[in-house]
């Protein structure tokens, strides 16, 4: 008997078509096994990514999602967490260049699913912050919060959510056409996705990137001079997009 | 036996009454909390309340403040040479921690290698080596939740050959060694025999009763595969009229427990599910009844 180690990578290499398994009876009946890894990956992305199936239409879907189950593995045992990189499949596949937004649609709902599962955070202490020395300003790294995301696409990408995923985007009013950074948000009524202005959304970039204070507020006026960044990082505090800082 | 679930008083945290239950699933959670069905309690895949916030550990809470639970993994590769992932145990502690329900289980397979997942319940070589490995892994993940481990025998296809054990023997064994509770699969004991030939009632009347906390009950479906008829443990269709013999064979041997019915796959309505769960409890009455 093979051990249990050389069993598992045989097994798994037939699984992926490579080899047969070394010790295993009944071969022909390892396709229920291949067919089933390959269905629950598949019903993973069609889960997540609803509206991108809608946009790309069924059978391009099917094919890619049929592609990427093949190609790109799981790596935890959570299938919920399968799927980040399919916008990259659809980037990739040469029928779909044409449909330049669907990877962004694609990027803006796993984001949703990150924005769901992401956990809660306290009130800003505004006290604490007060407390503070305007010395002490510059080097504070401000957080945002754990349930949203910010995505930038020259794709109106919220007016595409709408239109192919109407049960779950029928309330978000936003004008046609609006294009560039989108905040996708956890809130107690559900997940927010509205667009956000040039500046605020320069500034939460920076402070995704950990920056300090100072080199954030750098960041914002070398894009935006006009922008009054007291007035913008109050509105993130005050909207539950900036919700802590560290010194 | 049963009474309006409207005057149920709330479950007590920890504990599950010796009556069937049935699955959380999305597409039910409207209805159960509309209606409040009277089930002993509901299972739920950890894996879906991994969240380490929002809705999907919402409705745990909301459902929790009238069930009791049973915390089912599918993912936690029990069977794997791969280190155990830190990672899913915490997040699996957690929900243990939060939730306090009256069983944990997983499942007797591996669905990892060289650290790529298959996300699946893939069949081990009931070897010595075998053995040893999951029951240190079952110990360890019984300390790390402080609490005893069920573990589920799942359906296989395919069964390695140079085996030390049947698979009865294999569990039998890993309860010896590890102090793991069982949860066992009515329905995976039949497909299994059905596809490798052994008798299922040997396999039930091997097991030590004593550890068997929960049963499962569910649908397969038929293949023909290579010209012979192949179960598939699908959860998507009603438990078989075998199952149903199975089972009843199985709570007059060992008394009644806990029974769930899975069905995740071509979801019926929630009053369909009800009737299977009612099934189970007039089999369960009946064994009382004889047991009496």
């Amino acid at each position: 008997m093979t051990s249990l180690l050389e069993a598992e990578r045989a097994f798994a290499a037939a699984l992926r078509g490579d080899a047969a398994p070394v010790g295993c009876l009944a071969l022909a009946r390892l396709e229920i096994y291949r067919h089933s890894v390959e269905a629950a990956r598949r019903a993973a992305l069609a889960a997540t990514y609803a509206a991108t199936r809608s946009a790309m239409g069924e059978a391009h879907f099917e094919r890619l999602a049929a592609h990427h189950a093949r190609t790109v593995a799981s790596t935890t045992g959570d299938l919920n967490d399968y799927g980040s990189d399919f916008a990259a499949t659809i980037a990739a596949d040469p029928l779909l260049a044409a449909l330049a937004h669907l990877p962004d649609l694609a990027r803006l709902e796993w984001a949703i699913l990150e924005v769901a599962r992401a956990p809660e955070a306290g009130p800003f202490d505004a006290t604490a912050l007060a407390a503070l020395s305007p010395a002490e300003h510059a080097d504070l790294r401000f957080r945002i919060a754990p349930a949203s995301r910010l995505l930038v696409s020259p794709h109106p990408l919220v007016e595409l959510y709408r239109r192919h995923h109407p049960e779950h985007a029928a309330d978000l009013a936003v004008p046609a056409g609006v294009t560039g950074a989108v905040l996708i948000r956890r809130s107690p009524e559900g997940i927010e996705i509205t667009p956000l202005e040039p500046a605020p959304a320069a500034l939460y970039a920076a402070f995704a990137r950990d920056e300090t204070l100072a080199c954030a507020v750098a960041d914002v006026l070398d894009g935006h001079p006009d922008c009054d960044i007291a007035c913008t990082l109050q509105s993130l505090i005050a909207r539950g997009i900036v919700t802590g800082f560290v010194t | 036996m049963r009474s309006d679930c409207n005057v149920l008083p709330p479950p007590q945290r920890g504990t599950i009454p010796v009556r069937s239950g049935i699955g959380l699933r999305h597409a039910h959670y409207a209805g159960l909390l509309a209606t409040r069905p009277d089930v002993a309690f509901l299972e739920v895949h950890a894996e879906n309340h991994f969240s380490r916030g929002g809705p999907a550990l919402d409705i745990l809470e909301r459902v929790r403040e009238h069930y009791a639970l049973s915390l089912h993994g599918v993912g936690l590769s029990l069977g794997s040479v791969d280190p155990l992932a830190a990672a899913h145990l915490d997040a699996l502690a957690a929900l243990v921690r939060r939730f306090e329900p009256a069983f944990v289980s997983e499942h007797l397979c591996w669905c990892s290698v060289d650290g790529a997942y298959y996300n699946d319940l893939l069949p081990l070589p009931y070897t010595r080596e075998t053995l040893a490995h999951v029951a240190t892994r079952i110990a360890r993940v019984q300390d790390r939740l402080g609490r005893r481990l069920a573990i589920e025998n799942v359906s296989s296809y395919v069964a390695f050959a140079g085996a030390d054990f049947t698979e009865w023997d294999f569990i039998a064994e890993l309860v010896d060694r590890s102090g793991c509770a069982l949860l066992l699969d009515v329905n995976n004991v039949y497909v299994s025999a059905v596809n490798h030939g052994f008798d299922p009632f040997r396999y039930i009347d091997a097991l030590p009763a004593a550890a068997i906390v929960e049963i499962h009950l569910a649908g397969f479906t038929r293949q023909a595969v290579d010209g012979e008829l192949v179960l598939v443990d699908t959860h998507s269709a009603p438990v078989a009229a075998e199952v149903w013999a199975l089972y009843d064979h199985t709570i007059r041997r060992i008394g009644p427990r806990p029974t769930l019915i899975e069905w995740d796959a071509a979801l019926p309505p929630l009053a369909t599910l009800l009737l299977e769960a009612r099934r189970a409890d007039c089999l369960m009455e009946l064994a009382y009844d004889l047991a009496a």
